[in-house]
């Protein structure tokens, strides 16, 4: 390859990598990340979490589910709600508000308290999913930190398939 | 222009359109969608420091726009290919580097457009085949079908580049 050639190409190539910063600048202006972006409370590592901080958030959430005092969601993936989730959970992963509200946010009041679980461990999902729905107007959010392997382990009931809601 | 000069273009073409495509296509998802849900995307991921978040919330889309852009439409293709190329590596670094930690995270892959999966050796290969798309297309042009091909341009008046003399040059004539 030509230094002429390289020279052309490499300008050719600032250009493509400068443009963009004009429309992201104007983007930014356009459509802001709320102020509360940056600021979530600090969580917890998985690996910190004892025993004891695990069983009281499993009495907290069978209480939640027998008593009926929330509405549930499973932030997971959908191969991964469909092979089995806590019965009456709603479909909700992070993914479905990239482009936009998620219809199911129709069927969600946003008066009720509504715990969301994903994988477990240190899994994000449903600690983003509870940041979206909040720009939404859902405030009474709790996350089941444990996760899906203690929900398996609490003895409350699995079903398969595509979601109770259809 | 012979039948394989055609069939070569074509492939050319088709390379740029999956390469510089799905770039296009990741794009314009993230600009017409929440700049919030990616922003927490690309922080699932845990490789960038916070503060740089917000950047590249708003400058990554638009470099995949207006790159793929440049690629499928054969406007400065090469480049376009090169910088594409780059990116590519780094997400297959980053998506590499989510599986060796372990981490469960979506991949935020076309705004879930395609329905929701997390980071795996599937998501790997993806990208490693649009890797090699744009490989082609910087190691083998953008072929005829481009709006702006690379050294077909008159370099200065009176000099035309030999690529020019060969396409203008009659039938026969070598």
């Amino acid at each position: 390859m030509s230094v002429v050639r390289a020279k052309k190409w490499a300008m050719r190539g600032g250009i493509l990598l400068v443009v963009p910063v004009l429309f992201a600048v104007a983007h930014s202006m356009v459509r802001p990340l709320p102020e509360s972006f940056g600021k979530s409370p600090e969580r917890k590592p998985a690996l910190e979490r004892t025993a004891e901080d695990n069983e009281k958030e499993i009495a907290r959430l069978i209480e939640l589910f027998e008593s009926g005092g929330a509405l549930f969601v499973d932030a997971r993936t959908r191969r991964e709600f469909r092979e089995g989730h806590l019965m009456g959970a709603v479909h909700l992963p992070f993914e479905a508000f990239l482009s936009g509200r998620p219809s199911v946010l129709d069927m969600l009041p946003p008066e009720v308290p509504y715990m969301i679980y994903c994988g477990g461990g240190d899994c994000d999902a449903s600690h983003n999913v509870r940041e979206m729905m909040e720009t939404f107007g859902y405030f009474e959010i709790e996350i089941f930190e444990p996760g899906w392997p203690a929900i398996l382990d609490s003895g409350l009931p699995i079903v398969e398939g595509e979601g109770d809601w259809g | 222009m012979s039948k394989s000069d055609v069939g070569i273009s074509l492939g050319l073409l088709v390379l740029r359109l999956v390469g510089g495509g799905a770039l296009l296509l990741a794009g314009w998802l993230k600009v017409t969608g929440n700049p919030l849900a990616f922003a927490l995307s690309i922080e699932s991921f845990k490789l960038v420091p916070s503060v740089f978040v917000p950047a590249l919330t708003y400058y990554l889309p638009w470099f995949e726009v207006i790159v793929g852009l440049a690629i499928v439409f054969g406007i400065w293709a090469r480049p376009g290919a090169i910088l594409a190329g780059l990116l590519y590596i780094g997400f297959i670094l980053g998506l590499g580097s989510v599986l060796v930690r372990g981490m469960e995270v979506d991949c935020g892959c076309f705004a879930g457009l395609f329905g929701t999966e997390s980071v795996g050796w599937q998501t790997i290969g993806r990208n490693v085949v649009l890797l090699a798309c744009c490989a082609g297309t910087v190691f083998f042009g953008e072929g005829r079908f481009a709006l702006l091909r690379d050294g077909v341009e008159k370099k200065t008046i009176g000099e035309v580049d030999p690529a020019v003399e060969r396409e203008t040059s009659p039938v026969g004539e070598t």
